[in-house]
């Protein structure tokens, strides 16, 4: 198809040609051209196939309103070709097309319409009930949209920025251009966003002339070259709007071209105050087969002809009902279209001037007439119009149907950042009644329309946003509000909703296929409201987001109601407003984790690497998933692990033991210098958080470790607590500053003695001691003798700095014994044979320290109202019906142990499955479980169900623990 | 057993190896980076020495004669010191040029030298930088350098101290997290400053831009 050239608000480069393979054809058109636009212009009427009845589907708007347009462009489904700008050797491919786009194999589901009724997914096939699973498959196999396929990769760079700014205006149409020029002009850092790749909004393809004589386009432009050249305002385009938040942060994504270091960039830009400047959208009008290919709205038909260059088509009729379409009609004749008609649903308040304009080019207008049906299947043949009650009609054979009932206002930020919209019935509109606060709107969305009211009320939005953030604009703001009452005010709005008929093919919605008829269903079965309406029939919950029955369907759902007082209500908007990728929101994918100094050695030493909370750490050392190597390492000879993870504070201060005594269930006084107590935290409700040691390491000094998980949040939950008792104490994070070496085994005395000079006997240094010692090279080392893994064990906390060469040093000193480092999986085992816990696996949200046989740790004599968690446990230390946690071993030790987390089922589900591990030590397997009270005596025989059992029990038998070494003498050699 | 040489060492790992670099104690210390060039520069101040103050009484503390700001937010800097002060009750301090300052005593003082890492972020315009990783509003023009700001940073609790432009106009800012995050934080920012020409520098290049600053701020 030729491209109109000479057009002055083109945007293409009709010289420079680009192609792209559509359904296996090569398809030409010009750079600035969108796929949409591209295929249009080639000659392509069919987009796409319905999702429920797989009807033809064609170009209806160009921003992205409905799935028409959605395709599989180089491999990624579900992109929008109204809105992804054609590139040369692009490759498209349309979506839920069962065939061709002309014969879809499918498309005799149009027909059995009747049978999907409002409500289909929630009453049909439902019964008998083995029906709706087979069923479903089948339904979801011949509806949706695009197919991912598993090893889809897409190379795209993706990318975040979060820019603070004063004033942030939404929409870079005339009024947002006036506010953020209005705001820029204060001195204040502003930011524009605009969906679109151009400035301008809704004039920037409008040819007609202003009050001063000048065309809109040219006024724009102006508007917008004055924005582009202040040095305060940063322009997004391209951008369009996700979400506005309540705290002032307003979200958008932008699409990249080849010249942006960017494909897709998530934009957060935090602002102290914004303006909302959105516009419009057009609210469909609803006939029969509204759908068809060949009906589009008068802003897509007006844009393809002079953003474009495009000719919609050879002829074309108009239905519409607002004075853009007019103007479209007019200037569709003018670039060569014959328009036989222009219905207008209004029957006055039309533009005299465009009246006359239409009439000196001799197309008819007939005013209060609609478009009652749509004739054609793959393409438009014909429209027959007639009047509101259908008393008048007339057939009229035609390429294109501009169709619109009118617009409908984008209000969508306002209420997502908290504020109100009411219908308005002058406008038709639902317009703000109540704004966020440091938020304002201006322009087309609150019904205006004349250009000198746009700019003057984006000015007043602008100045105000400024005056809001302590400027003092106060002349301008009366300068302004002269110029707004001066200008004309919003126009009356259309109140039509739909031709009259059954509306079996009225689509409301075109993502969910939703008609008028399932509208009317729905509220027959008493829904009454648009919220239910539109879960019970998925009317609006297609990746539209609304954006094309958004208005009518409160609209409809109010003239449906019994009382004719009800005002239209519309549904809640929730981000992201449009169809948002997943890869925009990911941004940079830097994947921020922590690493021990050791990660490098441990990987080069065979190191299986796991994300465990922030932090990476080592599984195992080989392939052996049970880790045997290493557990035998450990029990009979030494083992290396890296514990660097765990947490460590150094809290001091006077009132260093108050705190301690407040956040611990232990009595904290009794700590002695250099010597550890194993202690635990619990919250309010007695249940278990962390567990550590505590060091007294000075008169008001301590230095205390914690679980890795609970790290993060210690200096926040000592705080916390103690935040109204003005204690003079302090606390220091040094989870990051020490590394830790836990060298185990019968052999680690002997690793240990070859690397300090310092007396690390049994005498000198006994278990559970801690003792600060000089490690070969100066190194200091605070060394703690604890069991967790059961044997004789060092905690070596060193400086992070000098990890790599302690532990180099280890593995020298441990050489001639054989010392191997051992991994997560290993430690696991170890310790689970010794009977200790490791909260997360032991326990959950409602595990009390009790249940765990902990409640030793707990100090019943320290006064309760000032420990975490001291009420609750008096409360629970006693509380019948409790899950207990208890050791088991199994029946047919043969099979293995049980899965972690599988259910112990007697008769109900009465637990499940902590840990379970092969012993090496015991030479079977072992578990811990948290079963009911009852269970947890000794000898009771366990029912445990494991996923894909097929309903065998495997049984256990409730045995004491520790599994290993009951007497501890292992830990104490 | 015998004494082995003592290897600390840095926790950020820059994409490139050095081209120059010094024993300092017991640190590898890079010096310089092939093609430097005029920056931006991201430098690896980690190997410096830090300290953690907190009192009740901090306006009472002056370590090396410094006295720590009043207000949380500010920072002062004076022989190769930087000192911040974080909240009522907390300040902190980093080594950043210049000779190594002897270890301040008592009993508010922690050091967290192995804590943290450091890194530099030197450019004209470091904004485009870091409004790619951080939502902290750097650019809001009442706050008189150097201030420091806390928040995320490639969503990593930071510090970040800004230090205000040097005698050329190139502003610097100072990095600091959790050591863990090292590795991650290095690459994430040479990510965001990669269509900027963000690039690896050594010591040689901050320490030229310090001084250059002093002279500045002396002149």
């Amino acid at each position: 198809m030729e491209r109109l050239k000479h057009l002055p608000t083109l945007r293409i480069a009709a010289r420079q040609p680009i192609t792209l393979r559509f359904n296996g054809r090569t398809l030409a058109g010009c750079a600035g051209d969108t796929v949409a636009t591209l295929l249009y212009g080639s000659g392509e009427r069919i987009f796409g196939r319905s999702l429920k009845y797989h009807r033809p589907r064609g170009l209806y708007s160009l921003d992205g309103e409905c799935s028409n347009a959605m395709m599989t462009i180089d491999g990624m489904p579900n992109l929008n070709a109204e809105l992804t700008p054609a590139r040369e050797g692009m490759r498209v491919e349309p979506q839920n097309v069962m065939g061709s786009l002309k014969w879809d194999l499918l498309g005799g589901l149009d027909h059995l319409a009747f049978a999907m009724p409002a409500g289909f997914f929630y009453k049909t096939l439902h019964k008998p009930s083995w029906l709706w699973p087979r069923a479903v498959k089948g339904i979801r196999r011949a509806a949706g949209l695009g197919v991912l396929h598993p090893e889809a990769r897409f190379d795209q760079r993706c990318d975040a920025i979060y820019p603070n700014v004063d004033v942030c205006v939404v929409g870079g149409g005339p009024a947002g251009l006036s506010a953020a020029l209005a705001a820029a002009e204060e001195g204040l850092r502003v930011a524009l966003l605009e969906a679109r790749p151009r400035l301008g909004g809704f004039c920037d393809y409008r040819v007609r002339a202003d009050a001063q004589g000048k065309p809109l386009h040219q006024w724009a432009a102006a508007l917008a070259d004055q924005v582009r050249a202040r040095d305060n305002i940063r322009v997004f385009t391209d951008a369009p709007v996700v979400g506005a938040y309540p705290d002032g942060r307003v979200a958008a994504f932008q699409r990249g071209g080849p010249e942006d270091a960017f494909d897709l960039r998530y934009i957060e830009i935090t602002a102290a105050g914004a303006v909302v400047a959105t516009g419009c959208i057009e609210r469909p009008l609803l006939f029969a087969h509204n759908d068809r290919p060949g009906v589009m709205q008068m802003g897509c038909a007006h844009r393809l002809l002079h953003t474009y260059g495009i000719r919609p088509a050879a002829d074309a009729v108009f239905s519409v009902a607002h004075d853009l379409g007019l103007e479209a009609a007019i200037d569709l004749h003018d670039q060569g279209v014959t328009v036989h008609c222009v219905a207008d649903a209004r029957t006055d308040g039309q533009d005299p001037l465009l009246i006359a304009a239409l009439e000196q080019r001799g197309i008819p207008l007939r005013r209060g007439w609609v478009a009652h049906t749509a004739h054609g299947r793959s393409r438009l043949r014909a429209v027959t119009l007639g009047t509101p009650a259908g008393t008048f009609r007339q057939r009229i054979a035609c390429e294109l149907l501009v169709a619109s009932a009118g617009l409908t206002p984008l209000t969508g930020l306002v209420t997502m950042a908290g504020g109100q919209v009411k219908y308005d019935p002058r406008t038709g509109f639902f317009l703000p009644v109540r704004l966020p606060p440091n938020m304002q709107a201006c322009g087309r969305l609150r019904g205006l329309h004349d250009p000198a009211a746009l700019a003057a009320d984006g000015t007043l939005a602008g100045l105000r946003a400024a005056e809001g953030l302590g400027c003092r604009p106060q002349r301008k703001i009366a300068a302004a509000e002269a110029a707004l009452a001066a200008a004309p005010g919003a126009p009356r709005g259309s109140k039509w909703l739909a031709a009259p008929g059954k509306g079996a093919k009225t689509f409301i919605c075109f993502d969910e296929d939703g008609t008028l008829k399932h509208l009317h269903q729905a509220m027959a079965q008493g829904f009454d409201v648009p919220e239910l309406i539109k879960r019970f029939t998925a009317i609006g919950t297609g990746p539209g987001q609304g954006g094309i029955p958004g208005h009518n369907l409160p609209l409809l759902v109010a003239a449906g109601q019994a009382s004719p007082a009800s005002d239209p209500m519309p549904t809640t908007v929730r981000p992201p407003l449009v169809a948002a990728p997943i890869a925009a929101y990911a941004g940079g994918r830097h994947d921020m984790a922590k690493r021990t100094p050791m990660h490098d050695a441990q990987v080069a030493a065979g190191g299986r690497m796991e994300r465990v909370g922030e932090w990476f750490r080592a599984r195992r050392f080989g392939t052996d998933p049970g880790a045997a190597a290493e557990i035998m390492a450990v029990r009979t000879n030494v083992g290396l692990l890296d514990a660097s993870t765990l947490g460590k504070f150094r809290v001091f201060g006077p009132d260093a033991l108050k705190a301690l005594q407040r956040v611990y269930v232990g009595d904290m006084a009794r700590t002695r210098p250099f010597r550890t107590t194993y202690a635990a935290m619990c919250n309010e409700d007695g249940c278990v958080i962390d567990d550590g040691v505590v060091i007294r390491t000075g008169d008001n000094d301590f230095y205390i470790t914690t679980s890795t998980g609970r790290a993060a949040q210690t200096v926040e939950w000592f705080r916390y607590h103690t935040r109204y008792d003005g204690w003079d104490y302090h606390i220091v994070n040094l989870t990051d500053a020490h590394g830790v070496i836990n060298i185990a085994g019968p052999n680690a005395r002997k690793v240990l003695e070859a690397m300090t000079a310092d007396d690390v006997a049994n005498t000198a240094f006994p278990f559970a001691a801690c003792r600060d010692l000089t490690l070969a090279g100066g190194i200091p080392a605070r060394a703690m003798r604890l069991g967790f893994v059961g044997e004789l064990s060092y905690e070596l906390h060193v400086p992070a700095s000098c990890m790599e060469t302690a532990w180099r040093m280890a593995e020298a000193a441990g050489a001639p014994f054989g010392i191997a480092p051992f991994g997560l999986e290993a430690q696991n085992t170890l310790r689970m044979e010794k009977g200790h816990v490791i909260l997360g696996s032991e326990s959950e949200q409602r595990t009390v320290l009790h249940d765990l046989g902990l409640g030793f740790l707990w100090c019943r004599t320290k006064p309760e109202a000032k420990t975490v968690g001291a009420l609750a446990l008096r409360d629970t230390a006693d509380q019948p019906g409790r899950l207990k946690l208890v050791g088991f071993k199994m029946e047919t030790p043969g099979d293995g142990p049980p899965r972690d987390g599988s259910p112990v089922v007697n008769g109900r589900i009465r637990g499940y499955v902590c840990t379970a591990r092969h012993s090496h030590a015991l030479g079977e397997p072992v578990g811990m479980a948290l079963v009911e009270e009852e269970l947890a005596r000794g000898g009771t025989r366990l029912g445990i169900y494991e996923d894909g059992c097929g309903g065998r029990l495997r049984y256990g038998t409730v045995a004491p623990m520790p599994f290993y070494d009951p007497e501890g003498t292992r830990m104490r050699i | 057993m015998e004494n082995r040489i003592m290897e600390r060492k840095s926790p950020v790992a820059m994409p490139t190896a050095p081209e120059q670099v010094t024993r300092r104690g017991d640190w590898t210390v890079a010096l310089r980076y092939g093609g430097e060039g005029a920056g931006p520069w991201l430098v690896d101040l980690s190997h410096g020495a830090k300290w953690d103050f907190q009192s009740a009484a901090l306006e009472t503390l002056t370590p090396w004669g410094m006295a720590i700001p009043e207000k949380p937010g500010q920072c002062r800097f004076a022989g190769g010191m930087l000192c911040s002060r974080l909240n009522r009750t907390q300040a902190i301090a980093w080594h950043i040029a210049g000779a190594p300052p002897p270890a301040p005593g008592g009993e508010a003082v922690t050091d967290v030298s192995d804590a943290t890492m450091l890194l530099a972020l030197v450019a004209v315009d470091p904004t485009g930088i870091l409004e790619k990783v951080t939502a902290l509003d750097f650019q809001r023009p009442q706050r008189p350098w150097p201030f420091v700001l806390q928040g995320p940073v490639a969503h990593v609790p930071c510090r970040v101290v800004h230090l205000g432009p040097g005698a050329d106009g190139t502003n610097a800012l100072l990095i600091n997290c959790a050591r863990g995050y090292a590795r991650d934080m290095a690459h994430a920012l040479l990510a965001a400053g990669d269509e900027f020409g963000l690039r690896p520098a050594g010591e040689q290049a901050w320490n030229g831009w310090v001084a250059a600053m002093e002279q500045s701020a002396a002149a």
